[in-house]
């Protein structure tokens, strides 16, 4: 069976507990970075399925995902932005990102997120 | 003997006088080219796949799992470029070339440069 396991970037926990409770309800194991560099040694070292990344702003986006691509092009990315659905599409050309995901994420948001990736990983589950 | 297995995005039929499809991960079909000692011993097509935003590397990994150990392409993404790096396979920049044929002769005779992260371009579906 493929990885379930995601790995969240973040410096604010507590705004993704429901997130995260979704996650694990659907048998996901969730690791928590708190900076980039912590969420870069942690995609080396545990090959996570998705890295969800919380950026302080959308200029650190583009080369965060970069990053992880270099480390890993299988490895999917949602990021956090307060940018317009198009802005945010436009600006991450290329990028291959799985979804954007608001500012204040909920447990609906993670579904909808677990869902995009069940669609990305065919037979996954 | 060296082999190698070239997969060029294309239009419909696909084959030698088929136009290159210029965005890999929107193509029609593949024109599948074999080469032994730098010639071409054999051709055939290969269907594309659909995927959807976010599964830029579902079509890296089918032609991975088809053999292809080089890429001629016009256009992609850095995501699928970054894929094909990490899995081996050589891709070159062939935007150039109207027809698979000419790309595949520019290919045989060395003219052709490996696709770069600048020569990448948008679409966070592709």
């Amino acid at each position: 069976m493929k990885s379930r396991h995601i790995m969240l970037q973040t410096s604010r926990p507590e705004a993704w507990a429901d997130f995260v409770a979704q996650l694990h309800a659907h048998g996901c194991t969730v690791g928590m970075a708190e900076s980039f560099e912590q969420c870069k040694e942690a995609a080396q070292r545990e090959h996570p399925v998705l890295a969800v990344l919380d950026p302080p702003s959308g200029e650190l986006a583009r080369s965060w995902v970069t990053a992880l691509m270099m480390i890993d092009a299988g490895m999917h990315t949602a990021v956090v932005t307060d940018m317009p659905a198009e802005v945010f599409h436009d600006e991450m050309e290329g990028l291959g990102i799985l979804t954007s995901l608001p500012l204040k994420p909920t447990a609906q948001d993670a579904q909808k997120m677990f869902e995009l990736l069940r669609g990305v990983m065919g037979n996954w589950g | 003997m060296s082999k190698t297995i070239l997969a060029i995005p294309s239009e419909l039929p696909g084959g030698m006088d088929a136009g290159m499809g210029m965005h890999f991960g929107h193509c029609a079909i593949y024109t599948i080219v074999e080469m032994e000692n730098g010639a071409v011993s054999a051709q055939s097509t290969l269907a594309s796949i659909p995927h959807q935003q976010g599964g830029c590397m579902a079509p890296v990994q089918y032609l991975a799992e088809h053999g292809v150990t080089a890429l001629l392409a016009g256009g992609m993404g850095m995501r699928p470029l970054m894929g094909f790096n990490q899995m081996h396979i050589d891709v070159f920049f062939a935007g150039n070339y109207p027809t698979v044929g000419q790309a595949v002769e520019a290919f045989c005779q060395g003219k052709l440069n490996r696709f770069s992260t600048e020569q990448t371009c948008g679409g966070g579906s592709h």
